[in-house]
C-alpha cells in the first residue's frame, strides 16, 4: 500500500516537472501520466472494495461496523473539506498567476524588440544587396568556366563567405565558400529562384546552421545572346556581437510566443496535475480513513463482541490487547474482568455446590429424624414440614406446605388447638416456648410436644417460627399407666393389709362379745362392729376399685357394632325401672374398634352418673338419651357416643375437674367413674368432652375412630 | 481481526483490470477520423543491389497544427518506412524499419521556416511554408535496404507512412495532441508489395 503512494507521489511530482516543460522529464510525460491514472483506478477499485466491505459488515450489523462507518465519513469529511479549499484557492492562484505571465505589453516590448532587431538588419541588407548587385554586375563578362576564379576573388574582395553562381535551369554553375571543407553549396529556395529569374533581387537573413546569415539573390545582368541568365547568391557572415543579440531576441520572443500560444494548454496541464494531486490526496485519505476506522475500531470491536459473549454467559473470552492507549488499556480491563466474572462464578458454583450439600444433608436429616419440623414464616405461613410433622398430624406433605396455619386449620380442625397455641405465645411474643397440646385426628387422640423457637430475621433470611412436634401420646400413657401402676399397687397392697386384721378383729369382736352383752350393749355392739366391717368392705371396694383403675388387663380390641353393645347395656337398665331411657342410634351401624368389656364398664359407668344426676336412682324418675352418631370432619369419619341427662348439669368449677381422680358430687362416690370412662376413651384413642346441653342437663360425648364393618379379623392387642 | 482484507485482494484485481480494460476500449482512442498527412505515391526499384525509394508526401496540417507553428512551436515530423515478409501462418516478420525525422520551426527574426533534417543534421530555411513542405514532401531515390537482405521467391510488403511525432511536441500540448483530432495528422500505411 505504502509503495503504490510513495509511486504515484514520486510519478506525479515528476508529472508537474514535465508540465513545466522542462527538459529532463519531458519524454516521460506521456507515461507518467498513463502510470498516474493506474494508480489512482488502483486505488479507486481498492476504495470500492473496501466500502463494499463496510456496506456488507453494516448490513450484517457486525460489530463496530457503524462505528466504522462514521468514523471513515468523519475523516473523510475531514480530509476532504480542507483539501478542496486548498485546490480550489490553488487552482484560482494557477490560473491568475499563469495569467499573469502574459501580459498584452509585455508581447508588444518583445514585438517591438524583434522590430528592432529586424530593423537594425536593415540597413545592413540594404547594403549588401548593393554590393552583391555590383558583384553580379562584375560576373556579367565572365564566361561561366571562368566562374570559379571570378567568383573565389569577389569573394575574397567583397568578404562573402559564400558566393554561388547559379544556372537558368537551377544548376549550380560554380561556388566559392569561405569553408574549404563545404561540398554542396546552400541552394536558395525554388520560390527565390524563380523571382530572381523574374528579374528580382532578393535579400533576406536565413537562419542558415545556427547562425545567421544574409542571404542576396541577385540576377547577373543580361550578358548578351548566348549567355544564360545566371544568378548569383551571396552568404554573408554577420558579425558575432549582433548575431548574438539577435539570436537573444528571437529566441525571447520565440519563447514567449510559445508560451503565449501555450497559455491555455499549460493552465489545463497544471489544472490536470493539480487535480490529479487532488485526486491522489483525496483517495489516498479515503483509503487511509478506512485503515485507521478500521484500525481504531478493531479494539472496539472486539470489545463489542466480548461484552456480547459475557452478556451471553461465556466468561472464557480473552481479547488480544493492541496499543497502549486508552482503548488497549479499556481491553486489558475488560479482559480482566471476564476473568473475575469467571472466577466469581465458578466461586458461586462451588458456594452454591456446597450450599447444595448442606441442603440436602439437611433435608435428609430433616426427612429421617422422628421429631416434626414445622418452619412458619412471621406470618404464620408454612414454610416447610417435614416427612416426620406430616406423619404425626397425619397430613400429605403436599396439603401442609405453603399455606397459611390459618388456612390448614380451617382444612383440618383437629388442627385447631395447636394453632390456637401458637397464636397464644405469639401474642405473648413468647420467644421459645413448650408445651403439650392434645388433639384428636385422623388417628385418634393424640398428645403433642410442641417445641417453638423463634428465629430472628435479617437482610437475606425473613425470620420465623420453628416449631419440633413430638408425638408423646404413648409416651404419656405409657408414663402415667406406669407411675398410676406403680402406686395403685403399693397403695392396694398398704391400704389392704391392715383391712383384713380390722375386718377380723371386729368379727373377733362380735363372735365373742354379741350374745353374752347385755341387750343394750350388744346393739351397740354390733351396731358398731357392723359398722367396722362395712366401712372395711367400702374401703376394700374402693381400694379394689382404684387398684382396677391402675392396673387394667390386657385391652382386646375388636370390632364392634356400638349400637348393638348400647342396646345391650340400656337392656339391663330397663327392666323394671322407671327411668325414661331414651335412645337415639345412628342406623348407619357405626363400628368401632374396642375391647368389648371396657367399653361396657364405660358405658355403665356413665349411666350411672346420669342417672344419678337426673335425680333418681335405679328405681326410675330420670329422663336419659344415649345416642350413637356417625360425624365426619376434615375428612375423618368418628363415631360420637353422647349420654345425656336431665340433671342439672355441672357446675362451673366442677367442669375443669371432672374427669380428674377423686373428684365427685356424691356423697357415696369414689370419684374415680368418670376418671376410669376418660382412661378407657383414650386407651381408645377417643376424646371425650362434658358439657352442660343447652336444653338443660349434662352431656357427655365421647369420640371415636371409626371403622369399617368387621370383615374377618379377630380382636387385636393394642399394646406391645 | 480484519475480515475482508486478505480475502479481497483477488476482487480487487479483477475490477482494476475490468476497468482498464473498459478505458481502454472506449471508441475515441481506436478510431481515426480525417486525414491530414497522405502519401499520394510511393515505389520502390532496385538499382546496384539496393532498393531507392522514391514517394511525394503531402503534409496537409490541420488549423491547430499551424497555429502551433505559427506561435514558434517546433513540428517534429517522422517518415517510416517498413518492410515486412507476410507469412500465411503467422503475423508477419520485419525485415527493416527505417524512419526520418524532421524538424520544422518558425524562425520569426527572419520570418522563414527552417527544416532541420535531423538525421543528417542538415538545416535548411525556406521563406514559404509550402516550399518547406515540399521539400519534405518529396523523397527522392532513398536508399531502402539491401537487396541482400531478402530472400528470393518470399512476398515482401514495404509500408510507409508519416507522423506527426506527439512525443516531441512541449509537454502542455502532448495530452491534447493524443486526444484531440486536429491533431491526429498521421498518414495511413501506404503499402505495395515487393518481390525480389
Amino acid at each position: 500500500m505504502l509503495a503504490l503512494f510513495l509511486l504515484l507521489l514520486v510519478s506525479l511530482s515528476l508529472m508537474s516537472d514535465a508540465t513545466h516543460n522542462s527538459e529532463r522529464f519531458g519524454r516521460l510525460y506521456s507515461l507518467l501520466l498513463v502510470t498516474n491514472a493506474l494508480g489512482l483506478i488502483v486505488l479507486i477499485g481498492m476504495i470500492a472494495v473496501n466500502l463494499y466491505w463496510l456496506l456488507q459488515q453494516y448490513r450484517k450489523r457486525a460489530a463496530g461496523a457503524r462505528l466504522t462507518s462514521r468514523l471513515v465519513m468523519m475523516f473523510v469529511v475531514l480530509a476532504v473539506l480542507p483539501v478542496s479549499v486548498v485546490y480550489y484557492f490553488s487552482l484560482q492562484f494557477l490560473q491568475q498567476g499563469i495569467d499573469s505571465w502574459f501580459n498584452v505589453q509585455i508581447e508588444a516590448s518583445l514585438e517591438d524588440a524583434l522590430d528592432l532587431s529586424q530593423s537594425a538588419f536593415d540597413v545592413r541588407l540594404r547594403d549588401l544587396l548593393h554590393l552583391t548587385e555590383d558583384l553580379a554586375k562584375e560576373l556579367t563578362e565572365v564566361p561561366s568556366p571562368l566562374a570559379p576564379l571570378s567568383l573565389f576573388d569577389l569573394r575574397v574582395r567583397s568578404g562573402a563567405s559564400e558566393l554561388t553562381l547559379i544556372g537558368a535551369n537551377g544548376r549550380i554553375i560554380a561556388s566559392s565558400s569561405v569553408e574549404s571543407t563545404k561540398i554542396v553549396p546552400d541552394r536558395p529556395s525554388e520560390g527565390v529562384l524563380l523571382q530572381s529569374r523574374q528579374g528580382q533581387s532578393y535579400v533576406g537573413l536565413d537562419p542558415v546552421g545556427d547562425e545567421l546569415h544574409i542571404r542576396a539573390v541577385v540576377p547577373v545582368p543580361y550578358g548578351g545572346p548566348g549567355v544564360e541568365t545566371r544568378i548569383l547568391q551571396a552568404l554573408y557572415s554577420v558579425p558575432e556581437r549582433l548575431n548574438v543579440k539577435a539570436e537573444k531576441v528571437q529566441d525571447a520572443f520565440a519563447r514567449y510566443k510559445e508560451l503565449a500560444y501555450l497559455r491555455v494548454p499549460l493552465k489545463h496541464s497544471y489544472t490536470l496535475t493539480l487535480s490529479l494531486v487532488l485526486l491522489l490526496t483525496l483517495l489516498s485519505a479515503v483509503w487511509g480513513a478506512f485503515y485507521a476506522a478500521r484500525r481504531l475500531v478493531a479494539p472496539i470491536r472486539d470489545l463489542a463482541e466480548g461484552t456480547r459473549a459475557v452478556a451471553d454467559g461465556d466468561y472464557s473470552h480473552q481479547l488480544p490487547v493492541t496499543g497502549h492507549d486508552e482503548l488497549g488499556f479499556l481491553v486489558q480491563s475488560f479482559n480482566v474482568m471476564t476473568r473475575r466474572l469467571a472466577y466469581a462464578r465458578d466461586e458461586a458454583g462451588r458456594s452454591q455446590q456446597q450450599v447444595e450439600g448442606q441442603r440436602t444433608y439437611l433435608a435428609a436429616l430433616l426427612a429421617n429424624i422422628s421429631s416434626g419440623v414445622v418452619s412458619l414464616a412471621t406470618d404464620l405461613h408454612v414454610r416447610m414440614v417435614n416427612e416426620a410433622a406430616a406423619g404425626i398430624l397425619g397430613l400429605e406433605l403436599k396439603d401442609a406446605v405453603e399455606i397459611s396455619l390459618y388456612n390448614l386449620a380451617e382444612q383440618h380442625h383437629f388442627l385447631q388447638p395447636l394453632v390456637d397455641l401458637v397464636l397464644e405465645h405469639q401474642l405473648q411474643q413468647d420467644l421459645q416456648w413448650t408445651e403439650e397440646v392434645t388433639l384428636f385426628g385422623s388417628r385418634g387422640r393424640q398428645v403433642l410436644s410442641c417445641r417453638a423457637t423463634t428465629i430472628p430475621g435479617d437482610d437475606v433470611h425473613p425470620g420465623g417460627l420453628v416449631l419440633v412436634l413430638d408425638d408423646i401420646t404413648a409416651l404419656i400413657q405409657a408414663q402415667r399407666d406406669a407411675a398410676w401402676g406403680e402406686v395403685a399397687r403399693r397403695l392396694a397392697h398398704e391400704i389392704k393389709n391392715p383391712l383384713t386384721p380390722t375386718q377380723l378383729s371386729a368379727e373377733r369382736l362380735r363372735r365373742k362379745f354379741l350374745e353374752r352383752m347385755a341387750p343394750e350393749d350388744a346393739e351397740i355392739l354390733d351396731r358398731s362392729t357392723h359398722t367396722i366391717v362395712q366401712q372395711v368392705e367400702t374401703m376394700k371396694e374402693m381400694v379394689n376399685a382404684f387398684s382396677e383403675y391402675a392396673r387394667a388387663p390386657q385391652i382386646m380390641l375388636e370390632v364392634l357394632d356400638l349400637n348393638r353393645l348400647v342396646r345391650e347395656v340400656l337392656d339391663l337398665y330397663r327392666g323394671g325401672r322407671k327411668h325414661h331411657v331414651r335412645t337415639q342410634l345412628d342406623p348407619s351401624a357405626p363400628y368401632v374398634e374396642a375391647d368389648a368389656g371396657r367399653m361396657r364398664q364405660l358405658l355403665h359407668n356413665l349411666i350411672k352418673n346420669a342417672l344419678e344426676a337426673a335425680g333418681g336412682n335405679e328405681t326410675g324418675g330420670a329422663n336419659i338419651t344415649v345416642s350413637t352418631r356417625v360425624g365426619n370432619e376434615d375428612g375423618q369419619t368418628f363415631v360420637e357416643l353422647a349420654v345425656h341427662d336431665s340433671g342439672p348439669g355441672f357446675s362451673a368449677e366442677m367442669i375443669y375437674k371432672l374427669f380428674e381422680p377423686y373428684v365427685t358430687t356424691k356423697i357415696k362416690g369414689t370419684g374415680l367413674g368418670l376418671a376410669i370412662v376418660k382412661k378407657i376413651v383414650e386407651e381408645h384413642g377417643g376424646i371425650i368432652q362434658a358439657e352442660n346441653a343447652p336444653e338443660g342437663g349434662a352431656e357427655v360425648r365421647i369420640r371415636l375412630r371409626m371403622v369399617e364393618a368387621p370383615a374377618l379379623s379377630g380382636p387385636r392387642n393394642l399394646a406391645h | 481481526m480484519q475480515h475482508g482484507w486478505v480475502a479481497n485482494n483477488r476482487s480487487q484485481r479483477i475490477s482494476v483490470w475490468l476497468l482498464l480494460i473498459g478505458w481502454l476500449s472506449s471508441p475515441d482512442i481506436l478510431q481515426a477520423k480525417e486525414t491530414y498527412f497522405t502519401v499520394s505515391d510511393a515505389s520502390t526499384r532496385l538499382s546496384d543491389g539496393v532498393y531507392l525509394l522514391d514517394a511525394s508526401i503531402d503534409f496537409r496540417f490541420s488549423d491547430a497544427a499551424m497555429e502551433a507553428l505559427l506561435n514558434g512551436i517546433p513540428l517534429v515530423l517522422e517518415v517510416q518506412i517498413k518492410v515486412e515478409r507476410s507469412r500465411e501462418w503467422l503475423w508477419t516478420k520485419t525485415i527493416a524499419a527505417l524512419s526520418q525525422r524532421y524538424r520544422l520551426q518558425y524562425h520569426a527574426l527572419s520570418e522563414r521556416y527552417v527544416v532541420h533534417f535531423l538525421n543528417t543534421d542538415l538545416r535548411q530555411s525556406f521563406a514559404r511554408l509550402d516550399d518547406a513542405l515540399l521539400a519534405l514532401g518529396e523523397v527522392h531515390e532513398f536508399p531502402m535496404l539491401d537487396r541482400r537482405l531478402l530472400q528470393d521467391g518470399d512476398q515482401y510488403t514495404v509500408g510507409l507512412r508519416a507522423t506527426l511525432v506527439v512525443e516531441e511536441l512541449p509537454t502542455p500540448i502532448r495530452l491534447w495532441a493524443y486526444a484531440a483530432e486536429q491533431w491526429r495528422l498521421d498518414s495511413p500505411w501506404y503499402s505495395w508489395q515487393l518481390q525480389p
